[in-house]
């Protein structure tokens, strides 16, 4: 596409006062010496074999360009403005991206508009190569928000859906008359012979009713709520008395050991057996401490039921 | 929300109320915030002893979920745990294995309250905790006998297990195989497949849960209510359960940290010398070991004024719950014949073979056939069983 803009625009217009210079870019391309020897050849020679040397350069840069484009892939493809706008950059006055080079010498023989290779090719296609990355960068950046984007328009599609699912779950359940669920104790199927095991045969149709309510009825949050409460008013007393029990015993034992005046045990007996007795007794402390830990910290009340 | 009962299906009683349940209070429950499904997870040995019942749960809105018999999981688990890795499947085949979905884990006697559904309801509005667990009453059949009352001591010793989850490490190996809820996606990540037999499948997920996730358990409100043994011979089969899972895990479960493998070895070597410190102290009054207590006297009135209150406050929580209050003499006996299981219980578990998922009845057997009214028409009464 750049190479057929580049074949209308093989002998590009520079303005008059722009500054000519000998000095060509390296890398393939004509060197000073050569230049000069292009100046001083006649002028018609010159001007041709400038313009072919011109041409060239400018189908080189173009295909760079081309390649470019083709690296930007579907996002350059897609906006024809980056074009566009390399080209105007590339236009734009030189003083404001790179240094003016000096005065035009009125005396030296002014070479062909058309011939002469422009001083700021390199600088020029560093900025085309700068802001392409640029504007791939921004591709690139605009295409992962909009990835983020619609992944979050997906998510929020599903909420909303599982929103309305609840609602109308909720308004259903609102319109249902509440009955009753059948308590355990009614009649039931016919007995089944049980395979092998020990599971006892299901007799459904010989048990009695045993009671009008399931036993889980009771089980209400008014009564988690006054279990709980009552465990943590008393917890604070329950670790005093238990303490206190457990020095009060710990002293009469060892009042009675002493008063009994037994004899003393052989050493194994003495250091071994008690290590046998005292193997729990960290995970009593640890459990006594865990215990008073979770009811002092941890709030275990449940909002009542309405 | 998925209320999901797992289990092999020979209690079907039990399994019913345990639904009823939870049928019944998200009716009853105002503010619930969230919408229910109730999955009954069974093996098909359970279905077939009483499948009318379990149709009939079927047409009251559960999904019936029977783990096929030719089902392996890829590394080939049994017992519980590839019904539960089943159900973790089917949650993803369904799509339901996703963060605003959570998964409240119910054995087959678990009944939910009231306060059960309000606790649900404010604990997944929480953002900063996969998995919580709470405290689990036993008030259901209850009869007051020893079984039962040894339980007494387990609910109060759960504000332990519940200080213990809520902090980094569980320094004291607590957690429930019920009465926990945790976001399905959550779960479905780590999965419960294991090598073989686990035991103690629930002990084995929460530690691969903070091993992945670090501390992220936090409490549930709200009871659950669920029946102890009712007998002493199931007491001690499913005490010799927990102990083969938690040697399990200390010596065959991969990928078990050290320091979590020494706390479960600490916890069962506790549990383990319980026994011999009963056999100390008999023999310290029969050998006259009596200086001993110069060295024990000095924690021997905080283990036993410990363990008494276990008992004290693990009946005061259930007050509210059961009738009938036992009397304090028969609560005593009962209480140590319940801790003389206890406390047997490990060194049964070691001596017997390991049980392949030992089936704890649940269901009250059922009564006798009243016997036939003594026909009198001159007096016009029936037998008393008749009533």
């Amino acid at each position: 596409m750049l190479t057929a803009v580049a074949d209308q625009q093989a002998v590009p217009r520079r303005p008059w006062h722009e500054p000519t210079s000998p000095d060509r870019s390296p890398g393939g391309r004509p060197a000073p010496s050569v230049l000069r020897e292009v100046v001083e050849a006649p002028e018609a020679e010159a001007s041709q074999e400038a313009s072919r040397t011109w041409d060239q350069e400018n189908r080189l840069v173009l295909s760079e360009l081309d390649f470019l484009s083709e690296a930007l892939g579907r996002a350059w493809r897609t906006s024809p403005s980056p074009l566009e706008e390399i080209a105007a950059l590339t236009e734009v006055e030189p003083e404001a991206r790179i240094e003016v080079g000096p005065p035009l010498d009125l005396d030296e023989p002014v070479e062909s508009l058309d011939g002469s290779p422009s001083p700021y090719l390199e600088e020029r296609l560093h900025t085309a190569q700068e802001v392409a990355v640029e504007l791939s960068g921004e591709f690139e950046r605009m295409e992962r928000r909009s990835t983020q984007l619609r992944r979050a328009v997906r998510v929020l599609e599903t909420e909303l859906r599982r929103a309305t699912e609840e609602v109308a779950f909720l308004r259903s359940e609102d319109a249902r008359p509440v009955e009753p669920d059948p308590a355990p104790a009614r009649p039931m199927v016919k007995p089944t012979p049980a395979p092998a095991g020990r599971a006892r045969p299901y007799e459904g149709p010989e048990r009695p009713a045993r009671a009008a309510s399931p036993p889980y009825d009771r089980f209400t949050v008014d009564r988690y709520n006054g279990t709980i409460a009552a465990l943590v008013a008393r917890r604070r007393k329950l670790a005093v008395t238990s303490v206190a029990l457990s020095i009060g015993i710990s002293a009469a034992l060892l009042t009675l050991t002493v008063l009994a005046r037994e004899p003393i045990p052989t050493p194994w007996v003495l250091a071994g057996l008690p290590a046998v007795w005292l193997i729990p007794v960290p995970f009593f402390l640890a459990s006594f401490r865990g215990t008073h830990r979770v009811l002092s910290r941890e709030p275990l009340s449940l909002p009542e039921a309405p | 929300m998925i209320f999901q009962v797992t289990a092999i299906g020979k209690n079907p009683r039990a399994l019913e109320a345990t639904v009823r349940s939870v049928l019944y209070w998200v009716r009853h429950t105002p503010r619930q915030t969230f919408r229910h499904l109730v999955w009954l997870v069974i093996e098909p040995d359970g279905y077939a002893t009483a499948p009318r019942l379990y149709d009939s749960l079927r047409t009251a809105g559960v999904q019936l979920l029977i783990v096929p018999a030719d089902y392996r999981t890829p590394l080939g688990t049994t017992g519980k745990g590839r019904a539960l890795q089943f159900a973790s499947e089917e949650r993803r085949r369904l799509g339901l294995s996703e963060p605003m979905v959570w998964v409240y884990h119910q054995d087959e006697e678990t009944c939910v309250g009231q306060d059960t559904l309000l606790g649900i309801a404010e604990f997944v509005r929480r953002t900063d905790v996969y998995l919580g667990t709470g405290v689990i009453l036993y008030p259901i059949d209850w009869k007051g006998s020893a079984s039962h009352i040894q339980e007494l001591t387990r609910s109060y010793d759960d504000w332990r297990v519940l200080d213990s989850m809520i902090h980094p490490g569980n320094h004291t190996a607590g957690f429930h195989g019920s009465h926990f809820l945790v976001r399905a996606d959550v779960e479905d990540s780590i999965g419960w497949d294991a090598d073989g037999y686990a035991p103690a499948e629930d002990l084995l997920f929460e530690i691969r849960l903070r091993r992945e996730f670090g501390n992220v358990c936090g409490l549930l409100k709200g009871f659950a209510y669920e029946k102890g043994a009712f007998t002493i011979s199931d007491q001690l089969h499913q005490r010799r359960r927990w102990v083969h899972g938690v040697l399990h895990a200390i010596g065959r479960a991969p990928g078990v940290p050290r320091r979590r493998r020494l706390t479960l070895a600490y916890s069962a070597i506790s549990w383990f010398s319980a026994l011999p410190s009963v056999a100390i102290l008999v023999a310290s009054i029969a050998l006259r070991y009596g200086p001993m207590l110069l060295v024990t006297g000095v924690f021997t009135g905080f283990v036993w004024t410990s363990m008494v209150l276990a008992y004290v406050e693990g009946y005061r929580l259930h007050a509210r719950y059961v009738d009938g209050r036992p009397s304090i003499l028969r609560m005593t006996f009962a209480g140590i014949l319940g801790a003389l299981v206890d406390v047997t219980a490990p060194w049964y578990a070691l001596l017997t073979r390991p049980s392949l998922g030992d089936f704890i009845p649940k269901d009250l057997p059922a009564p006798r056939k009243a016997s036939a009214p003594a026909r009198r028409p001159s007096a016009g009464r029936t037998s008393p069983g008749a009533s």
